[in-house]
């Protein structure tokens, strides 16, 4: 089972989708989380290498499916942010309001009866 | 509407059965996630950027109310409290488990409903125009076709590894409200000209996507009784001519590009004379029992004309706009098909929370029989209202910030899901469709705009029909940055055409603004009762192009592809 790997941009995260749920998740130091301040972060090329093989690993113990390396850059604060807008929008959900929330706030379109 | 038999209810058991056990041989590593693949996707399941997606089926787009709150129960109950009405009269959930997926199709079954095939390189969903029965132009009520094909489709052992996807519509009327030029088999109900006996006009080869083109006619008339054997010859040359060996050149359309419209129709001649004559018999007494189910509800005689109607739409401009766009005529006096936009400004275009859904059944139990239709156009339908209702229906759905008088306008824009959700996206398409619909928001302006489709893809598959769009957006990536492509002139009528690009790529943030300028060249040229693709067909591409290469010298912009 392959694992995505993306070039040499480091630093990189490992980004999964968890199997039963379809729920995002990262791996973690020491398994997976959906808490990204929590994501183990690689800065070497080995690192990433080794993150590629949790991803295998995971996802031949169906634990994960879709997991591939996601290049981040990391702030001042140790904050993990993608660089693609793809990547960020997988880590934290669609970028506008959506559902119950979009209905709340639907740009005023109620009228007066 | 149709009610499924006890083999159409067993029929869907079945399949929920077996997919029950194969999420659970998924879930426990018997299946790998490539054997899986296929398997899910044929049970509308999808993986998409942050969860499983579910896409429940809605043949032709009618429903009942007892199935819409259904899906509003699966939505609160599974989801995250609403569902997206798609370009193919579909609902999609967004945030299933997999694992309660199953759960989630016993929950359909329940009421007659399942997701089989609504994906997968299968026979996908069959569409039709959402006026459907109740249009006054219609030649004949497209449903029973429409039903008879969704029957003889549905699991066909023939046809259920075809090279690629496959998608149908079918019409009943010439006025075209489901696009069948885009479609890989489009059927319309037609007269013979000197019989006068039903039967259909059948087109072939449509698709949109990264190579779209429209579908040319393959049968100007074609006996109702032949119907399953010729589709099956069209769909037996494709199984076994269609391209397997490059997932981008694998539709019908690029085999009968490739081949010539002559030369494919001859091989389905040849296959089709080789039909099961005892299929052609079946076809007759199948149609009729189907049609029995498709009667028009028992309506009680109404007014055609209503003073409370005309009253308040002679004081109240909301309801006056809502009455000229959304209230269709129907074929019973006193009676009118209403679309419920599901396009405020500022909305996400198609999305519909689940007590919008519930009380929107209330609505249809109240006001339209019961029934109740998606569109393609991401609206909904109901399809049987009284005339004299109309106030209280307007009143009701403005509660629920749905009365949006804005069918058919500059702000009813049809949408994918694009990069916000969709796994295949290159760029967003939802921000953009709000940013629009927040520009031209003024009522009065978008009246004085008139008709004028927006059709917003968030990749290359065209998704939401981009291609078709009076004025459509193609959201890419260049650079790591989104770009958006704008192409003009597009119809998804009787008169089908593709449109033309009109540059290079813009950001985001300026397609509002070139939009602004596409319609300030309609405006100041327009003719007296031009709708804006009547102008474009009169002036050509250069104009709209002159005022949109202008706006890039003012703005950023990025090369084309």
């Amino acid at each position: 089972m392959s694992v995505r790997s993306h070039g040499p941009d480091l630093p990189v995260i490992l980004l999964a989708n968890e199997l039963g749920t379809g729920a995002v998740v990262l791996a973690t130091a020491t398994g997976w989380s959906h808490d990204v301040t929590a994501a183990l972060v690689a800065d070497t090329a080995p690192a990433a290498a080794s993150l590629v093989q949790r991803g295998q690993d995971a996802t031949a113990a169906n634990q994960v499916v879709d997991a591939g390396l996601v290049p981040v850059r990391l702030g001042a604060d140790g904050t993990v942010q993608p660089l693609r807008l793809r990547d960020q929008i997988r880590l934290v959900g669609p970028s506008i309001p959506f559902g119950v929330a979009m209905a709340q706030h639907d740009g005023g379109s109620h009228v007066s009866v | 509407m149709y009610q499924y038999d006890t083999f159409d209810n067993d029929f869907v058991r079945e399949r929920v059965a077996q997919f029950r056990g194969q999420v659970a041989r998924r879930l426990s590593g018997a299946l790998t996630e490539e054997e899986f693949k296929p398997l899910r996707l044929k049970n509308g399941v999808y993986l998409q950027l942050h969860a499983y997606m579910l896409r429940v089926a809605v043949p032709y787009g009618v429903l009942s109310t007892q199935q819409l709150r259904q899906l509003a129960l699966i939505a609160d109950r599974y989801d995250r409290g609403y569902g997206h009405i798609t370009t193919r009269q579909n609902m999609q959930f967004n945030w299933p488990a997999l694992q309660d997926i199953p759960d989630v199709l016993d929950l359909l079954a329940d009421v007659g409903m399942h997701c089989i095939q609504t994906s997968g390189n299968c026979i996908r969903n069959v569409t039709a125009d959402p006026l459907a029965g109740v249009a006054a132009d219609e030649v004949a009520d497209p449903r029973p076709v429409a039903e008879l094909i969704r029957q003889w489709s549905s699991l066909h052992p023939e046809f259920d590894f075809l090279p690629r996807k496959f998608k149908l519509a079918v019409t009943g009327a010439v006025a075209d409200r489901a696009a069948l030029a885009a479609h890989d088999v489009g059927v319309q109900v037609v007269r013979h000209p000197q019989t006068g006996a039903l039967g259909y006009r059948v087109l072939v080869g449509g698709g949109l996507g990264r190579t779209p083109i429209l579908a040319q006619e393959l049968r100007q008339f074609l006996p109702q009784d032949d119907l399953l054997a010729y589709l099956e010859a069209i769909l037996r040359v494709y199984n076994l001519a269609g391209r397997r060996d490059n997932k981008y050149k694998a539709r019908i359309k690029i085999l009968v590009q490739e081949t010539g419209i002559e030369a494919f129709s001859e091989r389905v001649e040849a296959e089709f004379q080789r039909a099961d004559r005892s299929l052609l018999a079946q076809t007759a007494s199948d149609l009729a029992v189907i049609a029995a189910r498709f009667r028009l509800p028992s309506l009680a005689p109404a007014p055609e004309t209503c003073p409370e109607v005309a009253g308040l739409a002679a004081s109240h401009r909301d309801f006056a706009a809502w009455i000229e766009t959304n209230v269709t005529a129907h074929r019973q006096q006193g009676y009118a098909a209403v679309t419920v936009s599901l396009k405020p400004v500022g909305g996400i275009p198609g999305d519909i929370t689940a007590d919008q859904m519930r009380a929107l059944a209330d609505l249809a139990d109240q006001y339209s029989a019961g029934e109740v239709r998606f569109t393609h156009l991401q609206n909904v339908v109901l399809p049987h209202v009284r005339r004299d209702a109309l106030v209280r229906l307007w009143q009701g759905l403005v509660v629920l910030g749905l009365a949006a008088g804005n069918a058919g306008l500059i702000t009813d824009i049809v949408s994918c899901p694009g990069l916000d959700y969709c796994a295949l996206a290159t760029a967003r398409s939802i921000p953009v469709a709000q940013a629009i619909s927040r520009r031209f928001a003024d009522p009065v302006r978008q009246r004085e705009i008139g008709p004028l489709a927006i059709k917003i893809s968030g990749c290359i598959n065209a998704c939401g029909h981009h291609h078709l769009g009076a004025i459509g957006i193609l959201g890419l990536e260049k650079s790591g940055a989104e770009s958006y492509q704008l192409t003009i002139g597009g119809d998804a009528s009787e008169t089908p055409r593709l449109g033309t690009l009109l540059g290079p790529g813009i950001p985001q943030a300026l397609v509002p603004d070139a939009v602004e300028a596409l319609v300030a060249v309609y405006l100041a040229q327009r003719r007296a009762g031009e709708t804006f693709g009547v102008t474009f067909g009169r002036l050509g591409l250069a104009p709209f192009r002159t005022a949109y290469l202008g706006l890039l010298q003012q703005g950023v912009s990025h090369a084309a592809a």
